[in-house]
């Protein structure tokens, strides 16, 4: 065999090699990972926003940021899933306060609930997020301006009371939840939203197809 | 004898297209971090240049940057204009990242600097760079 070939066998045999011994690696850390968190985060809390049955044989959680475009554009799918699977599907929000205004969008919705608004909220906030959101690929808006009266818009568009939602923000009232959420996230090696888990199994890959089999791996059992 | 010699060259530029090759297959297949468009227009001109310089390599070819670096030059093209989105230099919108991951998500960022877009940088610069300063033992003798 030519010098060539050789060299080029060897270095590829040790490259590929590594590359393998290194996706081992990294599984092992990960499932380690996963299994000495799992048991002291849980993915549901009490006082996680819930819709749908509370016995329903599926609980979907999703650890969403209300300031993400890929949650707001996977919003209208997680409505279609749980009409779809209407009565065996319950959903669990958890936030993952990413981003600048994701705090405040987050207590909006907790406040909304307050006065049982909860999801129309979520959803106004979501359709309108074009409006008050920092968007991919756009320069950084500093200093940006709250979009507190914007929110009080939408809320009195949605005919809640306002002075109740804005004494809730003014006290901070959701500080420590949104806290222990992303710490629980984290904990659980959420580092993107929107990030699923289907009766505590993460979805590896985020798309509807996936998503949906694994509801149905879920429901089949 | 000094290993890196400039008929050696070539070696270093493969070993950078396969380390790039198994590198971004390792991100996407293992770490499951998705590829984004931009992403997958540089792995199309990435990953052919394991096999051509392989074959230059192995052939003696001392006319490989002829085809070689075409590839790189495509590749780096992309990669410069990925690394200005990425780094908001310039605006996403012109982007085509409609669909799946936006090319501005930050997936990985090793020591605070190592992304993503700037490896694959690295690596068609280099290459790159490998294949305009390599001459052959003898150069112009064996394909007279």
């Amino acid at each position: 065999m030519r010098k060539e070939i050789k060299i080029l066998v060897l270095i590829g045999a040790v490259v590929v090699v590594a590359a393998f011994l290194g996706a081992r690696y990294y599984q092992e850390s990960l499932q380690s990972e996963r299994k000495s968190t799992a048991v002291n985060s849980p993915l549901v809390r009490p006082d996680s926003p819930s819709l749908g049955l509370a016995d329903a044989p599926v609980t979907l959680v999703e650890f969403l940021d209300p300031e993400c475009e890929s949650c707001r554009a996977f919003y209208p799918t997680v409505k279609r899933i749980l009409k779809d699977y209407d009565g065996k599907l319950r959903l669990v929000v958890r936030y993952m306060t990413f981003h600048q205004n994701s705090a405040l969008a987050a207590t909006f919705m907790e406040a909304a609930g307050e006065q049982g608004k909860y999801w129309e909220m979520q959803e106004t906030l979501f359709r309108r997020q074009p409006e008050w959101g920092e968007r991919h690929g756009e320069p950084h808006a500093t200093p940006s301006v709250s979009p507190a009266p914007l929110f009080e818009k939408y809320a009195t568009e949605l005919g809640l009371d306002v002075e109740k939602i804005k004494s809730a923000v003014a006290q901070n009232r959701y500080a420590a939840k949104l806290e222990r959420d992303l710490s629980d996230g984290q904990s659980l090696g959420v580092t993107q939203t929107p990030t699923f888990f289907v009766n505590g199994r993460r979805l590896a890959r985020f798309n509807e197809q996936d998503l949906r089999s694994l509801i149905d791996e879920e429901l089949g059992k | 004898m000094p290993i890196i010699r400039r008929e050696n060259l070539p070696y270093l530029a493969w070993v950078m297209a396969l380390v790039g090759a198994v590198g971004s297959l390792f991100f996407s297949e293992v770490m499951q971090l998705p590829p984004c468009v931009l992403c997958w227009y540089q792995r199309i001109a990435l990953y052919p240049l394991v096999i051509i310089i392989g074959c230059g390599i192995v052939m003696r070819d001392s006319r490989m940057r002829n085809y070689a670096l075409p590839f790189c030059l495509i590749g780096l093209v992309i990669s410069i204009y990925h690394n200005l989105v990425y780094y908001r230099i310039i605006p996403e919108s012109l982007a085509p990242c409609a669909q799946g991951v936006p090319c501005t998500s930050r997936q990985l960022e090793w020591l605070g600097f190592v992304t993503i877009p700037l490896m694959s940088l690295a690596a068609f610069v280099g290459m790159a760079l490998c294949l305009l300063f390599y001459k052959s033992k003898k150069e112009g003798e064996r394909h007279a």
